[in-house]
């Protein structure tokens, strides 16, 4: 099995309980899944979807076409009809059946453009109505329920609106449609309402009767169930987390030893300090609660860096998270961090920038800034995570390479990652916590004395005297602009890249995907990497040698240890989310050569599978630079 | 057509936009829903919803709006807060 399903609708529509009722039913049915939120940056009424991956085997992108599209409104029809298959599934209320699709509500009018150019293109009558008999010639099976009539029939007598349950409506025709029992609908629904009795026992009574009158109405189970298999897996059940991106990153800082969080609420990244404020519990020994980290929120994100400066110098583990426009304002931070040697984690997500760009949408257009933000030279680390599990064990290995190496390391991540909802393997984390050179300080302690691998050994603030400024500073940490301490103090931060980059494992400077004989090298970070390691397996089918290389390590970079994958490879393309292709710039750079090919997106949503597989096609065909621009 | 769309009483929802409520009779109702004994043609006021557009406006602005679906109030279910992402 391996089904694509997109549930959308206007944002606060219940579009998001929606999509996370699917993934959990999948879930808990035993499969694996990968699911993307896309909404607008407005709060109400613009079109947003869920589109939710089903698979029998581990997946970490999204795919196009899609087997089945729920709408709960007559603009998601108009949005999403020409990304179902053929042979695909269509649901919605027939209610709506009479809406006119041009006259949706809240549609762009650049949209408004690209529909009324299909729908003239292709001859469909701009009704729901049109748009169905066009989608049934197309062999797809479209199912337009009474939904809302089922409802109120169901709310007769009470003064629960329709709108209400709209979407577990939908979501529960999708599940019955793959064959899922009721029953799995029934758990998710328990799950994700918990607590709210009286909210389960209607959405069940909406289950019950949406399961009984497809059965009658459509004879779906019958007829469905032997393509879909939805109930196959149950027993295959293993325990997994379902998580979304923000929950790693938490998971991972708790199970580090954060103590310490602050941000400014930004999209995508708040998400990730309300699970660590909601969640975290510190145990002592007996395994009982002595309280909890400690999440602030500052009144911006110049404050947000420096109290997290103030947290780490006192010795405690100490991050703080945000994305493009809260980075810009912590960059003097960073640069401080970097003259003073502070152990600080910034977790930085990145989203469609310049300027407030999409705050919602996708983007990794910023590896570059994160490696070179601020003035001067200082060395720092900065380490990109591919998917939910490396982001829990990488929050953990940040924190320790903040103290071994006494750096700034900034954990850089993507809307991707952060708004996806997947199925993990439960981690069993056996890495260590290391905490560095530490000492008590005592009457000569020098927070910046010379060593002999460039690390100085660090008391907490209250244990020996220290001066911090942002100013140059002798080995006492007092101002001092002599040239020969100057050149001493520059050297020792800037070697430590050097150090860095011989203590790092392989495993975190780049991770290598398929076989070891190949033409083809597709280098990629982030969450792309997903698509492009989903995609392997067909590339290879195309019948040339294509492996992929993930780099991790962004800076210092790792070129000698990546500089064995290029030369064995007679092509090498790039593909990350940006326009100019950052990580290509990085191996330029660092190898003076010229990446072959590059494959960008730049329109705020992920590259799928699909879209890896047909920009290879053009690059076998010689295109050397595809932008890609599915999805909506 | 004496359905709850035409009825003063009705008041669309403000998200999905077939489905209202009706203010008399305190329930919730789809758009062609109808006729009832309640049933009233809708007035005009200084201010009105239009769902095409989902924005209020004031009568000064009508002209925009004429070939819209106009109505006197729109029907927020607070309780249908469900989590949604902030986009700041």
């Amino acid at each position: 099995m391996d089904l694509n399903i997109i549930i959308g609708g206007p944002q606060g529509g219940g579009v998001e309980t929606a999509g996370m009722l699917l993934v959990r039913a999948t879930a808990s049915a035993g499969l694996e899944v990968f699911g993307i939120r896309e909404y607008h940056s407005n709060i109400k009424g613009k079109h947003s979807y869920f589109h939710v991956r089903v698979a029998d085997k581990p997946v970490n992108s999204i795919k196009l076409p899609a087997d089945i599209l729920g709408g709960l409104d007559p603009e998601t029809l108009a949005t999403h009809f020409s990304e179902v298959r053929r042979g695909g599934t269509v649901v919605y209320d027939e209610a709506i059946k009479e809406k006119v699709l041009t006259k949706s509500p809240s549609m762009d009018p650049a949209k408004l453009n690209r529909l009324r150019s299909a729908l003239a293109e292709k001859g469909i009558k701009d009704t729901i109505e049109g748009l169905r008999g066009h989608l049934e010639g197309e062999g797809v099976r479209v199912y337009a329920f009474p939904f809302s009539e089922i409802i109120s029939e169901i709310l007769k007598g009470t003064k629960i609106p329709i709108e209400r349950t709209m979407n577990t409506a939908i979501t529960s025709a999708i599940l019955s449609i793959m064959g899922f029992e009721k029953h799995i609908v029934y758990e998710a629904v328990d799950g994700l309402f918990r607590g709210k009795a009286e909210v389960v026992e209607i959405n069940k009574m909406v289950i019950d009767a949406v399961y009984e009158e497809f059965k009658v109405k459509f004879q779906v189970e019958n007829r469905d169930k032997e393509e879909y298999e939805g109930d196959k897996y149950r027993d295959k059940v293993k325990k997994r987390l379902l998580l979304a991106g923000n929950d790693a990153v938490a998971i991972g800082k708790i199970v580090g030893g954060l103590r310490f969080q602050t941000y400014y609420p930004i999209t995508p990244a708040a998400d990730e300090s309300l699970a660590i404020e909601e969640s975290a519990k510190i145990f002592n020994e007996e395994g009982n609660v002595i309280g909890s980290p400690i999440v602030i929120q500052s009144e911006d994100e110049i404050s947000a860096v420096g109290m997290a400066i103030g947290g780490a110098l006192i010795g405690v583990r100490s991050a703080t998270s945000t994305s493009g426009p809260g980075f810009s304002l912590m960059v003097e931070g960073l640069g401080w961090a970097g003259i003073n040697e502070v152990p600080l984690v910034i977790t930085y997500y990145q989203r469609g920038g310049p300027s407030t760009g999409l705050p919602t949408r996708h983007s990794q257009s910023d590896l570059l800034f994160s490696i070179f933000a601020g003035h001067g030279e200082f060395s720092r680390i900065v380490i990109a995570s591919g998917d939910h599990r490396e982001a829990i064990e990488d929050a953990v290995k940040c924190f320790n390479y903040a103290e071994m190496f006494q750096v700034p390391v900034i954990h850089l991540l993507d809307k991707g990652l952060a708004n996806s909802v997947t199925t993990v393997p439960i981690p069993s984390i056996e890495i260590p916590i290391v905490r560095g050179s530490i000492v008590n300080g005592g009457e000569d302690y020098e927070r910046f004395r010379l060593t002999e691998d460039g690390i100085s050994p660090r008391a907490f603030l209250g244990r020996a005297i220290q001066w911090y400024t942002g100013d140059e500073h002798n080995e006492r940490g007092n101002i001092c602009e002599d040239p020969f301490v100057r050149e001493e103090m520059y050297r020792k931060r800037m070697e430590k890249s050097r150090t860095i980059l011989k203590e790092v494992p392989d495993e975190d400077k780049a991770r290598f995907y398929g076989n070891e004989k190949y033409d083809g090298l597709l280098l990629t970070w982030g969450t792309t990497k997903g698509a492009v390691v989903d995609a392997l397996p067909t590339l290879n089918a195309l019948g040339e040698r294509v492996s992929v290389l993930q780099v991790r390590l962004m800076e210092p970079f790792p070129a000698d240890y990546i500089s064995k994958f290029i030369a064995s490879s007679k092509r090498v393309v790039s593909i990350e989310a940006n326009y100019t292709g950052q990580l290509a710039w990085l191996v330029e750079r660092y190898f003076m050569r010229e990446v072959d090919c590059r494959v960008l997106k730049y329109t705020g949503r992920m590259v799928s599978e699909d879209e890896v597989v047909s920009a290879y096609r053009r690059i076998r065909g010689g295109e050397r630079r595809v932008v890609l621009t599915g999805g909506e | 057509m004496k359905v709850c769309k035409e009825c003063r009483w009705w008041r669309p929802d403000a998200v999905l936009i077939y489905v209202g409520e009706c203010e008399r009779k305190q329930i919730s109702t789809k758009e062609l829903d109808g006729p009832c004994e309640v049933f009233a043609k809708k007035v005009e006021s200084e201010f009105m919803w239009c769902s095409d557009c989902r924005e209020t406006f004031h009568k000064s602005e009508a002209k925009r709006h004429r070939e819209h679906n106009t109505y006197q109030e729109v029907h927020v279910d607070e309780d249908v807060h469900e989590y949604i992402s902030a986009g700041d």
